[in-house]
């Protein structure tokens, strides 16, 4: 009886973390509740989360007002050409008073990483930062450390402009837990916008003065701590999941394998990443076990970026969102292949 | 001396007719003289024959013919005379008279012609035995290069026309085994039918869940709506909100303390016949 209120009390404790860091983020961005709930699943599960969308969508106002919600370190990292991975990792530097180098470490030692426009840099840029991310650990000459735990890398990337950009390989997207497509706010949250961006006001500085901006009005009061974080990533690993879906995530990677229009259906880690994030999307819905609509809800964020259309779809105009939004659709409709090869 | 003068001519033109005459008899004795020889099979020129009358050709070969002639070429002469230039074959050893292969070519008799006569030589030993003419063979009436030709074309005709058949054969075999597949009412049935009597399996029962989405989709319209969405109108509707809240105790939730009765929850599926959402589908449709 004492462990069922325990784990009540615990239930009760997430859940009002949960909804002071999504309160605490709402006083500063409008909207955006989804991409929230995106970087809460990421945050809880320790997968990194690459942002596909279109500049001036708040996603670094969002993850600074996320960092200082729960009292993480915060980096950002603006993806260029000439950026070199040590500007990411750090380097040996020669101290001309012991006249021995010492370890200089990058912006990449942090709890939340916003690589910014990802796809700017180099492959070789990107390789390092993608290693990082898979391996927890930074090489600097001699010396290998630790990355700060929890580390989180929030990548972006602009969909609509591709001149000088190197594209993300695949076995590098997968390295992505979640890939989120941000969409423009409504116009009702664009006016919410506007409005609030029309009162930041003016502040006094030296003998001038500047125009506020949301980072300087955002509250520095954290809603939650690290300890709040810990305890929710380890309900996240608590929370059921039924034999029944682990069925409905085994049949939906196997559909994306043997689907006619893919080419490159979904990897194991894409299975994983699938239970992962609904196990989280769970715990952010109050529930301590996973149902099919956590699957349907997170199928394109965790699914589109590992799988790759053939020619013959492509040719016909196919998007991947429409091969996938077809594939989901045929679960039942259609027989299930697990069972037709058994 | 108009006397003289006279004698004088008169020599002249007996001196001209005696040069003249003298070189008629030189030449015709000079060509009996020079009768032309050849050996068999080779040919041999005469110039500078000279026949009277209407210009002539050469007759028609014969089988047997000992000599084959030809004329070269020809050349007026003289009023009512031309003269020839002609090669000879000889093909049988012999003394002949090119003339006698000869005919005027406007179709008169040949008439007096003077002889050109000619001589074949053999340049083979007497007793040389000579070769026999072939005898005549039947052609095989198998074997012919044409027959196999035809043979061939014939073949690789009826060859097309047995594939055209056979794949038509098969295709309308086929056509004939073929059946519809299975609709989702019909395939829903039977495995409500072992869900009641609890014979599925994990597998089996993730598909019937699945099935049931399909359906309650299906019947609700919700085939283009986005899948994250339609969860959530489902669970909104008076009929299909309490079956996923069911099936989600009864296959999701952990340690749930209401028990799920799968007979009573799937009864309205048990006797559903097996066109019931298509003509359920049609009807709304119309």
């Amino acid at each position: 009886m004492t462990d069922q209120n325990d784990v009540s009390a615990e239930v009760l404790e997430n859940t009002r973390f949960i909804q002071d860091v999504r309160d605490q983020v709402a006083t500063v961005v409008v909207g955006q509740d989804e991409v929230v709930e995106r970087l809460l699943i990421s945050l809880f599960t320790g997968g990194h989360i690459l942002l596909q969308g279109v500049p001036g969508l708040a996603k670094t106002l969002l993850v600074s007002v996320l960092s200082k919600s729960i009292e993480l370190d915060f980096s950002r990292i603006q993806f260029t050409i000439d950026l070199l991975p040590s500007d990411i990792l750090g380097s040996q530097i020669l101290d001309q008073k012991s006249n021995e180098f010492v370890t200089r470490t990058g912006p990449i030692f942090t709890n939340l990483l916003l690589a910014d426009e990802i796809n700017r840099a180099a492959p070789k840029v990107q390789g390092a930062l993608l290693e990082a991310m898979q391996e927890r650990k930074v090489t600097i000459g001699n010396e290998t450390l630790s990355l700060p735990a929890p580390f989180l890398v929030i990548a972006t990337q602009n969909p609509v402009e591709q001149a000088g950009t190197f594209e993300l390989p695949e076995a590098q997207l997968d390295r992505f837990m979640l890939c989120h497509r941000l969409n423009y706010p409504e116009p009702s949250e664009e006016r919410e916008v506007l409005k609030r961006n029309m009162a930041l006001g003016i502040r006094k500085e030296d003998r001038g003065a500047v125009v506020n901006t949301e980072f300087d009005v955002m509250q520095h009061k954290p809603v939650g701590s690290s300890e709040d974080l810990v305890r929710c990533m380890q309900a996240v690993n608590d929370i059921h999941v039924s034999d029944t879906f682990l069925e409905h995530v085994i049949e939906v990677i196997n559909r994306t394998r043997n689907h006619p229009n893919i080419e490159l259906g979904c990897s194991p880690r894409g299975g994983i990443a699938l239970i992962k994030a609904s196990r989280a999307r769970a715990l952010i819905n109050g529930r301590n076990y996973v149902i099919p609509e956590d699957l349907f809800v997170l199928a394109e964020d965790v699914i589109l970026h590992r799988i790759r259309l053939n020619y013959e779809a492509l040719a016909d105009g196919l998007t991947g969102q429409a091969v996938l939004q077809d594939m989901l659709r045929d679960l039942g409709a259609t027989p299930s292949q697990i069972s037709q090869e058994a | 001396m108009p006397g003289k003068q006279k004698r004088n001519r008169l020599l002249d033109l007996m001196r001209i007719f005696a040069g003249l005459a003298f070189c008629l008899v030189f030449t015709h004795a000079g060509f009996a003289e020079s009768q032309s020889t050849a050996s068999v099979g080779m040919s041999a020129r005469i110039e500078e024959v000279i026949l009277p009358g209407s210009e002539l050709q050469v007759k028609e070969i014969a089988d047997g013919d000992p000599i084959i002639l030809r004329i070269i070429s020809t050349h007026p002469h003289g009023p009512d005379m031309f003269r020839y230039e002609l090669e000879y074959y000889g093909l049988q050893p012999g003394e002949y008279n090119l003339a006698d292969f000869l005919e005027r070519k406007d179709g008169t008799p040949l008439g007096e012609v003077s002889a050109v006569p000619v001589q074949v030589e053999s340049i083979l030993a007497a007793d040389r035995v000579e070769p026999n003419s072939p005898d005549a063979v039947s052609i095989p009436r198998i074997g012919g290069y044409r027959l196999w030709m035809t043979l061939i074309f014939v073949m690789w005709v009826l060859g097309i026309f047995l594939i055209v058949f056979a794949r038509r054969k098969a295709a309308a075999e086929g056509e004939e085994d073929e059946q519809p597949p299975p609709t989702l009412s019909e395939r829903l049935q039977p495995m409500v039918e072992k869900a009641i009597s609890g014979e599925l399996s994990n597998s089996q029962m993730a598909e019937l869940e699945m099935m049931l989405v399909a359906f309650w989709r299906k019947r609700l319209h919700l085939e283009q709506t986005d899948v994250a969405e339609v969860t959530q109108i489902l669970k909104q509707h008076k009929e299909a909100g309490p079956l996923l809240q069911q099936l989600e105790i009864l296959l999701h939730r952990p340690d749930a303390s209401q028990e799920v009765n799968v007979a009573q929850m799937l009864e309205p599926y048990q006797d559903l016949p097996a066109e019931a959402l298509d003509e359920e589908l049609a009807a709304l449709a119309s």
